[in-house]
């Protein structure tokens, strides 16, 4: 076994380079906070919520692999346990969105009284917010913390132990309960309220949707970065990106699925209390960005990954992962910033907030990959499975 | 093409037949390797590989489900297009008339519809089913393909075909038997 | 990639066949239920009662058309009766089929592939149960053609904004769609039991059923590849039905149908139910025919994993469903909720959270998972809970909605319980039918997974 090193050193080199862009990135922003707070505040919700994806998506997946196995998932398993040891960084990373809260959540300090607002205010009021922020915080470390020693107790041992699946199976089960309950909170918390009078109950699926793609994306580029590094190179087969590709396509298709249900119900019903969240989101410029998700979100990607060979271009699904992170950022530009502004309004903000945030995340996310082999080597099910399943 | 042998029947082809499906694939590969072009392999279940051993092309199939699926939806989007714009115009809660969010259910379902029913009768004339009567039934023992026999048939429309060559050729394989498909009428049947 | 391959260690100590099977075991086992001349006890007991209640079924539909809907409790406001709750339920037992074949096949499960010939005619009919549903209630049922778009000498054409209109494209799609891939995949077994069988009659018939197949190279080559591109169109189009289905009432302004989060929680329903109606009709049938070394315990204890997830999206459904009414603030939302809990249906609606969120809870246990007895009954317990569930949708909320003066109550007439139960009847007498006349198990995909297990890929 190469014991040397765990990462090559292109991928520790690309840490390193992550973290400097994105310190640079985040001065700048910080120059921002000083010409425009609220713009500031804005856009760093904005990457928050985009760089938030990424352990998020990765802890749905993790619990996934667990409970309903398959091969795809031994492969980047490594991928997804550093990425949900990474709870505690964005934990502090949030401190920024409860210093702005008030500028950012309109029903915290409300321009005028709204009888609807006192009727929220057992849920929506600053002391139960920041409460639950923290709660989320806390199920989410604890979840990560607890999947990945259960993970490390596997590989300990010299023989595979049968025990230890039921483990982390149990793990992942009360994992992906808490994990759905506190993220759909979470997504009504900081996203939802934006626009306090608006209510969705898909609006949580619709965001962890997107998750699954932006975590799926983010583990295919990792596994094309590794893809010829001994010996995690073994498991990056073409057949895995191919398997990869697969739920790229199925994450697709559900991203569009929710979301154009919620929209279809609310257009038919045309409720003065919901319709004006998509009135809003339609107009001004806005409606452009809508149109660039159904056709550069949703029908191109899904066109493409239609094709079986297609999935087998390993150059062409490594290009689409990194269209549909740009595409993930397009769809939460689109969620949060029409909130704030009715005609559309770009600033550089809210082009450095997410590449600082992601920046940062991904040279946190390296160097806990970096903690344990890549190769999961005692788990019972992975060993019986054959080479080309 | 099917010249008249001496007296009686005609013949379809010769029919080797082996127990095991993975015997039957490199079998296969060696007809084909051994110059055979015209041929058939029976087997009660799909066996991987076994088409490309004996050469067989890509299957249409899924070119025609993606253009009837193309297709189709195109065709309910403008059905529920013409119907509520141009044959029907009526005022439903101030939407426009062309509700093109309202119209994608049904654009989805005739897409399916149509993907559907047309792959399936694809399937049935590239495979020119239903056919009920075929040479190969004429061998007794071809009831076993549907059970535990495999089967490998060269036709006797192969140029390489010769009934004392080939069957020669055949039980060097070493298969279970071979018999002669006979033919009862004058038709061409793949 | 599948848990077929992955049970050969400890982990999972069922096997999807029981070894000893041979590729002609397995053909003759199964056809030998349809081919022997013997018909057990236990299948004459099940269609008779079948034939009872579709007689109870007849006779309401006749009565029903001699005297028209007001046979049934519906009145105004509460104008969709049992025969919609009876309809999305139907639908919904139906989507166990098609997942079973399609999603189940495009995941390479192998353990499906003993049960899904029987799903999908389950299926079948119940999507023929689920749609003569709106038929009856259409008051003139002899006219459900002008659901059609069609020229006509009026000069009408269908409403394509209402979810009514979706749901006749849906249902018949899914209809359709459905009873192709299940006889495409029914042709090459029906050429194995017509090689099979002896009477020249039945020769005959399953003979020209398989319209000569021939099982060669080249009909594998596109069969397989059609059956793979069914199951592929199958998948979205199983989501989309009920997705329609719940349109029906999501679109609408009703407190207790408008919500966002319905088409999901009511796809997982659909599914959570059917996969209980699989588990109900199978655990007879495996005793009837003896069919315990294909349809294993390993197939009960990974269906009632199934029906435990989609139970918790339903779970899942009903939170924020709930929590949704109440954020909103809407006070017509607020009266619903009170009146599910409180108002006179309150028995229906904690029969449901007993039924759908706390009995499946048990199914956390593998032990239970593989206890018959247990499986059973909860599989019972479950299907009487989602259609609690689709009662408390469709009837409370049409009750009392927003104006206090225009509240009734809806009270089932003894007609709505006898076309109710007597559908069960018109099912069951379909589905025992399809199990003696044609094989329930997909004889050459059995074949297929022996030699896969065999060679190992």
């Amino acid at each position: 076994m190469n014991q040397t090193q765990i990462l090559p050193p292109s991928v520790s080199r690309i840490g390193r380079n992550a973290l400097v862009i994105g310190i640079i990135a985040l001065a700048l922003g910080a120059v921002g906070f000083f010409i425009d707070q609220e713009r500031f505040f804005q856009s760093y919700l904005f990457g928050y919520m985009y760089a938030l994806q990424f352990p998020l998506g990765c802890l749905g997946l993790l619990t996934i692999h667990h409970l309903a196995g398959g091969r795809w998932g031994y492969s980047i398993r490594r991928f997804l346990e550093a990425g949900i040891l990474t709870f505690p960084l964005m934990a502090v990373l949030i401190i920024p969105i409860v210093v702005g809260m008030g500028t950012i959540f309109p029903w915290i300090n409300p321009e005028e009284h709204y009888a609807l607002l006192d009727h929220k205010a057992p849920y929506l009021n600053v002391p139960f917010f920041i409460g639950r922020m923290v709660f989320y915080f806390v199920v989410w470390t604890v979840i990560g913390l607890w999947l990945n020693q259960q993970s490390v107790k596997q590989e300990s041992v010299d023989v595979p132990d049968p025990k230890s699946v039921a483990r982390l199976k149990r793990a992942s089960a009360i994992g992906l309960i808490l994990f759905m309950l506190t993220a759909t909170f979470a997504v009504f918390d900081w996203m939802m309220s934006l626009q306090p009078f608006w209510f969705s109950s898909i609006y949580g699926v619709i965001y962890l949707a997107g998750t699954a793609i932006a975590a799926m994306s983010f583990s295919l580029l990792v596994g094309n970065a590794l893809k010829n590094h001994e010996p995690i190179s073994e498991l990056l087969t073409i057949d895995l990106f191919s398997d990869l590709s697969n739920f790229l396509l199925a994450f697709v298709s559900f991203w569009a699925y929710v979301s154009f249900s919620q929209y279809l119900i609310i257009y038919s019903a045309n409720l003065p209390e919901e319709i004006t969240w998509y009135a809003i989101r339609g107009n001004g410029g806005w409606g452009y960005f809508a149109l660039a998700l159904v056709f550069f979100a949703f029908a191109l990607p899904f066109g493409i990954l239609l094709s079986k060979s297609n999935k087998r271009v390993l150059k062409l699904m490594v290009s689409l992962a990194m269209f549909l992170l740009f595409m993930r950022s397009i769809d939460l530009f689109w969620h949060i910033m029409p909130a704030f502004y009715e005609t559309v309004s770009i600033s550089w903000l809210d082009f450095v907030m997410p590449i600082g945030l992601t920046g940062v995340w991904l040279w946190f996310f390296i160097m806990q990959l970096n903690r344990k082999p890549l190769v999961v080597r005692r788990d019972p099910r992975f060993q019986e499975v054959p080479a080309h399943g | 093409m099917s010249a008249p042998k001496s007296e009686g029947p005609l013949t379809f082809g010769l029919m080797a037949e082996f127990s095991d499906p993975d015997v039957l694939v490199t079998k296969a590969q060696q007809a084909y390797d051994a110059g055979y072009r015209k041929m058939d392999a029976y087997s009660p279940f799909p066996i991987h590989g076994l088409a490309e051993a004996i050469g067989m092309k890509r299957s249409w199939v899924p070119y025609i489900v993606l253009l009837a699926a193309i297709a189709g939806g195109i065709g309910g989007f403008l059905l529920q297009y013409w119907v509520s714009v141009i044959a029907y115009p009526i005022n439903i809660a101030g939407r426009p008339l062309n509700t093109w969010p309202a119209f994608m259910v049904v654009t989805f379902e005739t897409t399916i519809l149509s993907a559907g029913v047309i792959g399936f009768l694809s399937m049935m004339i590239l495979n020119n089913l239903p056919m009920p009567y075929h040479p190969v039934f004429n061998v007794p023992r071809f009831e076993q393909a549907s059970n535990d026999k495999f089967f490998l048939c060269i036709m006797e429309s192969d140029p390489k075909f010769d009934l004392t060559e080939t069957r020669t050729f055949l039980e060097g394989l070493d298969p279970d038997g071979v018999y002669e498909v006979e033919q009862d009428d004058d038709n061409v049947y793949k | 990639m599948q848990v077929g391959q992955t049970d050969k260690t400890s982990v999972v100590e069922f096997p999807v066949v029981e070894p000893g099977h041979t590729y002609r075991s397995i053909g003759e086992k199964i056809s030998n239920v349809v081919l022997n001349i013997h018909t057990p006890l236990g299948w004459v007991f099940a269609f008779g009662t079948g034939s009872i209640l579709l007689m109870m079924y007849l006779i309401s539909v006749a009565y029903l058309f001699a005297y028209g809907v007001g046979v049934w409790g519906i009145n105004i406001p509460v104008g969709w009766g049992f025969a919609i709750v009876t309809f999305v339920w139907w639908i919904g037992i139906g989507h166990a089929g098609t997942l079973i074949s399609a999603i189940l096949f495009l995941l390479r499960q192998d353990w499906r592939t003993s049960i899904n010939r029987f799903a999908e005619a389950m299926t079948l009919f119940a999507v023929v149960c689920a749609g003569l549903y709106p038929i009856l209630h259409l008051g003139r049922p002899w006219l459900f053609y002008w659901l059609l778009p069609y020229p006509n000498t009026f000069g009408l054409w269908p409403q394509f904004r209402s979810a009514l209109a979706w749901d006749v494209f849906a249902v018949s799609t899914y209809g359709t769609i459905s009873a192709v891939f299940w006889f495409t995949g029914l042709i090459p077994d029906l050429a194995g039991m017509r090689d099979r069988a002896k009477h020249p009659m039945l020769k005959f018939i399953f003979g020209g059923l398989a319209m000569g197949w021939r099982g060669s190279a080249r009909h594998w080559n596109n069969h397989q590849k059609l059956y793979l591109l069914l199951a592929a169109i199958a998948t979205p189009l199983v989501v989309s039905v009920h997705t329609v289905v719940s349109f029906d009432f999501a679109i609408g302004q009703l407190p207790g149908w408008h919500t966002t989060v319905f088409p999901p929680y009511f796809v997982a329903g659909a599914v959570f139910s059917g996969f209980a109606m699989v588990v109900t009709l199978l655990i007879p049938i495996r005793k009837i025919y003896h069919l315990e070394d294909m349809i294993t315990l390993r197939h009960f204890d990974v269906m009632g994993k199934v029906i435990l997830t989609t139970g918790l999206i339903v779970a899942y459904g009903y939170i924020t469903e709930a929590f949704i009414g109440w954020y909103g603030g809407s006070q017509y939302e607020l009266f619903l909720i009170k009146n599910r809990f409180v108002g006179p249906y309150a028995p229906y609606v904690f029969g449901l959270i007993f039924c759908n969120l706390v009995a499946p809870q048990l199914l956390w246990f593998k032990p239970l998972r593989t206890n018959l007895t247990v499986m059973f009954i909860l599989s019972l317990v479950i299907n009487t809970g989602m259609w609690l569930e689709r009662f408390m949708i469709v009837i409370i909320s049409l009750t009392a909605d927003f104006l206090p003066s225009s509240w009734a109550l809806f009270v089932a007439t003894p007609w709505d319980w006898s076309l109710l139960i007597g559908s069960i009847g018109l099912f069951l007498v379909l589905l025992f039918l399809f199990v003696r006349t044609l094989p329930m198990i997909s004889v050459f995909e059995m074949q297929e997974l022996l030699h896969k297990q065999e060679h190992g890929h």
